[in-house]
């Protein structure tokens, strides 16, 4: 009988899909993050655009605008560190699901509202990039979904920093690095 | 996969907690108490006189409101101010008293957007720190016989929230207008546009700045 893992678990234990998903989704969330944390009250009243929090109390907007830019670069530099990865990207998934949903309605409003072709649609959704079309971002989001995901199920922890600070054996998993492909 | 949801939770915990401590201390950040998106209080009842009826005369300026204004003016009233035509600003703006402080422009929109042009002599709020901008402001304020606010115009809505906070500041509520055109009617109609900081001298034609991006 063939015990060897599949191609799949081999190219994980590689390390380097796991180390390509947090330097991408990682640097995006520091970069993204970094453009809403240095404007905030602009980031806040695109939010409120997306009429998806009352103005009133003003706490939840206020919430909103003064932490979710700093959460996103906190997310963003664990992955990159390599440091608790499973639950920072899950984290980021969760992020990213709301994210979604909410340019999703935003654009599906507009598509009832105005009439336009779906792909035509575009707006500043507050993400930190600027105007972007809603057939390139929701794309887009679930690539970086998929990414999480990638993150949330590598066995690997190879170029982690958290591999340093609490060897192999101490792991919640238990899994390292498998010897070589023989 | 409990072990996840118990790191999802402690880095969720720990975040918040460092982010609300970097926002504290972070020059830009938000306070968690401020109303930043404040509404007339109490609410309107009564449409405010349009500000036509006291707008003095300047020569080719019409006093009819324009069929664009409408919404915008309908708006500005159900927020308890009063609305200003393009007509009228554009006469204060061309009127003698200007310069000497009669009238005071102010623009609600962002820093950068103000300093990319604004209406020449315009002032600029800043709406994160409506108290410290007022407060600045507050000499030119007190003498104006009219401030004008503006933002950009069309759906923008800085220009009604920074004559609330204006009003909550304790400046004149009589005195202040909401130009509801704002910058893209001024530029719109090739109007002088000062360009950096007030009294740059830096004056461009409106129309050479359409179409430059919105806050």
């Amino acid at each position: 009988m063939d015990n060897r893992p599949g191609l799949l678990r081999r190219l994980d234990q590689t390390g380097v899909p796991l180390l390509i998903a947090r330097l991408i989704l990682g640097g995006v969330f520091v970069y993204n993050g970094a453009v809403k944390a240095s404007h905030p009250f602009d980031f806040m009243k695109m939010v409120r655009e997306y009429h998806m929090v009352p103005d009133h109390p003003a706490i939840f907007l206020n919430l909103i605008g003064s932490a979710l830019p700093w959460l996103e670069i906190w997310c963003g530099l664990l992955l990159i560190l390599g440091l608790a990865m499973r639950g920072s990207a899950l984290l980021i998934l969760t992020m990213l699901v709301g994210f979604t949903i909410a340019v999703t309605v935003r654009a599906l409003n507009i598509y009832f509202t105005e009439g336009k072709a779906f792909c035509e649609i575009y707006f500043d959704c507050g993400c930190g990039t600027g105007i972007e079309w809603i057939c390139g971002k929701i794309p887009k989001n679930l690539g970086m979904c998929i990414l999480s995901l990638v993150i949330l199920f590598s066995r690997s922890r190879r170029f982690c920093l958290d591999a340093v600070i609490r060897p192999p054996g101490a792991t919640d998993s238990g899994v390292e690095v498998a010897p070589a492909v023989r | 996969m409990k072990s996840i949801l118990r790191e999802f939770v402690w880095i969720g915990v720990i975040g918040v907690v460092i982010s609300l401590g970097l926002n504290t201390v972070s020059p830009r950040g938000l306070r968690l108490s401020e109303d930043y998106f404040p509404r007339s209080s109490p609410p309107p009842t009564q449409p405010a006189p349009p500000a036509t009826s006291t707008a003095p005369s300047s020569q080719g300026a019409t006093t009819l409101p324009e069929p664009a204004e409408d919404e915008g003016f309908k708006y500005v009233r159900e927020q308890g101010l009063q609305p200003i035509s393009h007509a009228e600003v554009k006469a204060l703006y061309e009127d003698p008293a200007y310069p000497s402080g009669a009238y005071v422009f102010v623009d609600a929109r962002t820093r950068d957007l103000y300093l990319a042009g604004h209406i020449p002599g315009a002032y600029h709020m800043e709406r994160e720190r409506a108290k410290e901008s007022v407060e600045s402001l507050r000499p030119a304020l007190d003498q104006a016989i009219k401030i004008i606010v503006y933002c950009n115009g069309g759906n923008c809505e800085d220009s009604t929230f920074a004559a609330i906070q204006m009003q909550r500041e304790n400046v004149n509520a009589m005195v202040i207008y909401v130009y509801p055109g704002g910058m893209d009617q001024w530029k719109d109609r090739d109007l002088p546009v000062e360009k950096g900081e007030r009294g740059s001298g830096d004056l461009v034609k409106g129309r050479t700045l359409l179409g430059e991006p919105h806050g």
